[in-house]
């Protein structure tokens, strides 16, 4: 059914991919504007039609921060929350693309994998976000192999999503590892917020300028009675991107022989379930599980890019299943313990083209994973909290191996011998929240991880949020964290060049962060935030190459200092927000080394400014909503892999990424059932951006493309 | 609280900054403009003396950086710093195309590794005078080269390492071989030719030639079918890039091939290629030979081998000591040359003709652990006899190396994945050999 979707809609394109999609807009909105339908009427509420107001917005309430709920504006974190409205306004269609516009965060995209860089930071090749700790409902998500982040569309359904909780700055204190620069809590809707007529069911349609076309179909559905609650969501999706372009700025272009894709298809799968059972007054069960996976051409990889043999597919899956247990001792006293299974793997398509012409590399790896965890929260006053906690995982991984497979006859034959590894973590953590006076709040927080690898980490954090006059708010805020070298970068062995090759003696990574927040409303309709922060970063990992293979190492120190300035505006049914960052890093010298390219002295990959702004103005009487939503990112270094190969320092073009969406509610096929019809065009000026890649290529971007999305609520 | 600038004002300013930003910054061009290619700008030091290094990997280029900031911490060279320009290259083609800029600006020395690139190399430095010596060109072709005295070397011609390769595979019992190359390739066509030779004259049998394209980096299934076909008792594997040799092997084990291997220095000592063979154990009896390390108790040797080890946090590979010993000399010949034409900036013939006053007897033995000594001799105008890590050795009137050489017999330990020394062997070589 979805492939004869699929195909119908590639045979209009093929037609006329110029002349349909034009069309396609203009009867969208000359009929949704102008032919207004009975079924319009009585429709219930949600994304599309709630318009939370200013105040509602900055107190939307979260629990990422401190595990307890509290209002977003007095969190003590700096903290950007996008909201189901932002999702629905802007039309955002995975996690990283709404992540793209929070202020401090830059995505690095390979057409693979995404790998945000935070506040000047940017792990580099392959690193897939692992900087940062995304949660799913408060769960971890990464691939532990790698820990890597799946977070474009095989992530979750963003119909789904209640809101996401960004924190910028360390959250080790709380979360452990790899809370290292940042944690991205997507916090789902339950069987209440969905249910009859809220449920939901989509497809959307994609064609690519410079490539091909594909859909996107999801689904999300939940429901309720008095003590059971659940909801579940499903994404699958495919899309042809053959066709895209090698950027010409590539040091490597000249001796790459395929200037651009032949084989390019995503293909994201995504199912998430979860249920709250209350079993009694006092205890309530809550179980979720989630599968991804990730299935994905990549062309561009910094390892034999663009072969005309076949071409590099990355195709892993990644699971967990989780229960948590409440009880209420008291009013004052809870407790939480939870249980948790996660798994990874390699799909049998994963493979590596090597350029050979009768066969190419299967890589096998994965992990299983088993977490515990309890914790118990006092209520001390009012407004005191304790929280006491410990967690435990012990996870059994699987080092990649390689098999060479015949392409004729599917013969698999074994390179490297199995091997395995059991890494494990304890980690016990407290938290005190106290109300110093009328105005002023205090957390304290300190944790110790005990590693099995990197022995034992302490993580702290110290803050003091105050409301001030003229309806200030500040935030003083010093913490520590730290990232976990992940098992591919311990332990992983080589098969051919451009391979990383593990270092046993990988060292965590720690970071120290000072925050200064002041937040304050300018006037009813607008608020703004102006933050400054330092991050000093220990042992940071780079890589380094022999010529050949990629090597983790603890560097030198880097220190970054920033500005984050972000307005938000809702007035007249326009809701629009600005935020611009600036960063600047220095990096020591590294320390093994006497080469001037190696020294990286204000980092790499990452501006020193970026500047995102989106504007919605929500026509209701017409039930259209128009949004212009834009991203600016200043110029970047380019790749030390690449800086290398090319014996020269140099940066990447600036960028502006505009999309242009208009949506409307006013089709609606049933009575009382909302149908949202979305048509969307990104980068809509063509700037065909180019981001810094590793392995003598840049990345290149999707550049335009055209979305048209059907939305049925039942 | 209400502040008094209207919302018009706000928006006003923010449409302006807005729009500003949109029509200023908006257009990249990385997608369809090449790149400009300057590799001198970041590394060019116009106060300096600058020499040039064109090399396979990081680790001789570390080595020689290693030489230079030795120099510059003695006091550089004719009273200013020296500096090394130091590219590298991943093939002959880039070598060539660096060169060419090399040449552009005021580069004194060039040094190249490899011996296909040294060659190609030297057909521009050659004819603008600029004296070229290689770290790694190992083929015996460069010792009747016409190169106007322009071209030197480190390290000794593969007459010898072919010999002592052979004699190798007669004393592991092997009666038949397969050798291979690639094409077109300076080092692995003069080797396999000589290893043949003498392989043959040692009562062994060369069954096949395998020439491998440069372009062929994996999938080399036509080539390993020869070997099954011929089903010999060793292959000797000469491929060029270490990390390609790895990917030759690698598949010929996939492939069922059971003969052993034995490798020259291309591969032998060098850790792009143990780092990448995919399972040890299957290279386990398999020999190499390497003429890159130096004779491991040499005081000047250890002198560098443990700078190196402190200064990078690993150990050197092979050809590195030689990268070594050639900034050592250069800075040397470039004092001496400066001092011997009242100049504080040398042209490339002044500085060959000093390069064997400083390489050769007579004069006092130095070395690079007294560095900054051997520099104030020179300008005491005394001689000097440089005695480097790599040997003791000098200059024959083709730019080919004399004195006592030291050949590491290698394999790979199987614990830690890194070629370890089995045992030297030091072959003596005179004049013309």
């Amino acid at each position: 059914m979805l492939t004869k979707i699929n195909n119908t809609f590639s045979l209009l394109t093929r037609i006329g991919k110029n002349v349909v999609i034009p069309l396609t807009l203009f009867v969208s909105v000359m009929y949704t504007a102008f032919l207004p339908t009975a079924a319009a009427n009585n429709i219930t509420n949600d994304d599309f039609l709630t318009t939370l107001s200013l105040e509602d917005l900055l107190n939307i309430e979260v629990n990422t921060v401190t595990k307890t709920t509290e209002k977003t504006s007095l969190s003590p974190a700096i903290m950007t929350i996008i909201t189901a409205q932002d999702i629905n306004n802007y039309g955002y269609n995975s996690v990283n693309e709404a992540l793209s516009h929070v202020a401090g965060f830059v995505d690095n995209y390979n057409l693979a994998m995404h790998n945000f860089g935070v506040r000047g930071i940017n792990s580099g090749v392959r690193s897939g976000s692992r900087t940062i700790k995304f949660m799913l409902d408060g769960q971890a998500i990464a691939f532990r192999s790698t820990s890597q982040n799946f977070i474009d569309q095989e992530l979750i359904p963003m119909a789904m999503i209640k809101h996401i909780e960004v924190i910028r700055g360390p959250a080790s204190a709380l979360y452990g590892a790899n809370a290292f620069l940042a944690v991205v809590n997507v916090v789902t809707k339950n069987g209440t917020e969905l249910g009859k007529n809220k449920n939901k069911i989509s497809l959307q349609l994609n064609s690519i300028d410079n490539a091909g076309q594909g859909y996107l179909f999801s689904t999300i559905y939940g429901n309720h009675t008095e003590q059971l609650d659940y909801s579940f969501a499903v994404n699958i999706g495919n899309s042809d991107r053959k066709g895209i372009k090698l950027p010409r700025k590539s040091p490597a272009y000249q001796n790459i022989e395929s200037k651009q894709s032949n084989t390019d298809h995503a293909q994201p799968i995504s199912v998430y379930a979860r249920m709250a059972y209350k079993i009694n007054e006092f205890s309530q069960l809550k179980l979720k599980g989630h599968y991804q996976q990730l299935n994905v051409d990549n062309p561009f990889s910094d390892i034999n890019p663009l072969q005309l043999t076949g071409t590099t597919k990355i195709a892993l899956d990644n699971m967990f299943i989780r229960a948590d247990l409440t009880f209420e001792f008291t009013e004052k006293i809870t407790a939480r313990t939870f249980i948790g299974y996660s798994q990874g793997n390699t799909l049998g398509d994963d493979k590596i083209e090597l350029g050979a012409k009768s066969f190419f590399l299967n890589r096998h790896f994965g992990y299983s994973g088993l977490d515990i965890g309890a914790e118990i929260f006092i209520a001390l006053r009012e407004t005191d909290n304790l929280l006491i906690g410990f967690d435990a995982k012990q996870d059994q991984q699987k080092i990649e191996t390689f098999s060479q497979v015949d392409r004729l006859s599917g013969k698999h034959t074994e390179l490297n011998p199995d091997r395995d590894e059991t890494l494990s973590n304890v980690g016990f953590y407290l938290q005190y929240l106290r109300q110093l006076n009328e105005n002023w709040r205090a957390i304290i927080g300190l944790r110790i991880d005990n590693d099995s690898v990197i022995n034992q980490q302490s993580s702290a954090r110290l803050g003091l949020v105050g409301q001030l006059p003229y309806d200030i708010v500040l935030k003083i805020l010093a913490g520590s964290s730290f990232q976990a070298p992940s098992p591919e970068l311990l332990y992983r062995t080589a098969v051919q060049a451009g391979d990383i090759i593990g270092n046993p003696n990988l060292q965590a990574q720690q970071a120290k962060t000072i925050e200064i927040s002041a937040a304050m409303p300018l006037n009813d309709a607008m608020h703004i935030t102006l933050t400054y922060f330092n991050t000093n970063v220990e042992n940071l990992v780079v890589f380094t190459s022999d010529g050949s293979n990629l090597f983790a190492n603890n560097s030198s120190d880097s220190k970054t200092d920033g500005i984050e300035f972000e307005l938000r505006m809702l007035w007249q049914g326009i809701d629009g927000y600005l935020n611009y960052s600036w960063q600047q890093t220095k990096r020591d010298e590294p320390p093994f080394s006497l080469f001037i390219l190696e020294h990286r002295k204000t980092g790499e990959l990452y501006p020193e400014q970026a500047i995102n702004w989106g504007v919605n103005y929500n026509w209701q009487a017409q039930q259209i909503k128009f949004s212009w939503n834009n991203r600016w990112v200043g110029k970047r270094l380019a790749s030390s892999s690449n800086v290398l190969f090319i014996n020269q320092f140099y940066q990447l073009d600036s960028y502006l990424d505009s999309t242009f969406t208009v949506s409307t509610t006013k089709l609606s096929l049933f009575t009382k059932k909302k149908t949202n019809l979305r048509f969307q065009i990104k980068d809509i000026f063509k700037s065909n951006y180019v981001n810094p890649g590793f392995g003598g290529i840049e990345f290149p971007s999707l550049g335009r493309q055209f979305l048209l999305t059907f939305e049925q609520n039942f | 609280m209400n502040i008094s600038i209207t919302y018009k004002v706000y928006i006003a300013i923010l449409t302006i900054f807005i729009l500003l930003l949109s029509s200023c910054g908006g257009k990249s061009n990385d997608a369809t403009e090449p790149f400009v290619f300057d590799p001198l700008f970041d590394q060019f030091d116009p106060n300096a003396i600058n020499i040039g290094s064109i090399v396979n990997a990081p680790s001789p280029r570390n080595a020689i950086l290693l030489a230079v900031n030795q120099v510059n911490e003695a006091g550089g060279v004719l009273g200013k710093k020296l500096n090394s320009v130091a590219l590298l290259a991943s093939s002959t083609k880039d070598a060539v195309a660096q060169a060419k800029k090399l040449l552009e600006q005021d580069i004194k020395v060039i040094s190249v590794s490899f011996s296909s690139r040294s060659k190609a190399v030297s057909q521009l430095t050659i004819p603008q005078q600029i004296p070229l010596i290689s770290e790694s060109a190992t083929s015996p072709f460069f010792t009747h080269f016409n190169d106007n005295d322009f071209y030197f070397r480190m390290v000794p011609s593969d007459i010898i390492q072919s010999r002592i390769l052979a004699e190798l595979a007669i004393q592991q019992g092997y009666k038949t071989a397969v050798t291979a190359h690639n094409d077109t390739d300076q080092y692995g066509e003069t080797l396999v030719e000589y290893f043949t030779q003498n392989f043959e004259q040692l009562g062994g049998k060369v069954l096949a030639q395998i020439a491998v394209p440069f372009t062929v980096n994996a999938g080399f299934d036509l080539f390993l079918q020869t070997i099954i076909d011929n089903n010999p008792d060793m292959v000797l594997g000469a491929i060029l890039e270490a990390d390609e040799s790895a990917n030759f092997f690698n598949e010929a084990i996939a492939f069922g091939i059971q003969a052993k291997f034995l490798f020259p220095d291309a591969s032998t000592g060098v850790t792009a290629f143990s780092n990448n063979i995919a399972n040890v154990t299957s290279i386990k009896d398999s020999l190499g030979t390497a003429p890159g390390f130096g004779f491991a108790t040499n005081p000047e040797m250890m002198f560098f081998d443990s700078s190196y080890r402190q200064q990078f946090n690993h150990a050197p590979d092979g050809f590195d000591v030689s990268g070594y010993d050639f900034a050592m000399v250069t800075a040397l010949a470039i004092e001496h040359a400066g001092l011997a034409n009242n100049t504080n900036n040398p042209t490339g013939l002044m500085i060959r003709n000093s390069l064997r006053a400083v390489m050769n007897p007579p004069g006092q033995i130095v070395g690079p652990a007294n560095i900054a000594e051997a520099l104030q001799l020179l300008r005491d105008g005394k001689d000097i006899d440089y005695s480097g890590s790599y040997g003791a050795n000098n200059w024959d009137e083709n730019g080919d190396i004399t004195g006592e050489i030291t050949y590491n017999i290698m394999e790979i330990d199987s614990e830690t994945k890194k070629w370890k020394t089995v045992f030297q062997q030091q072959i003596s070589i005179e004049q013309n050999q």
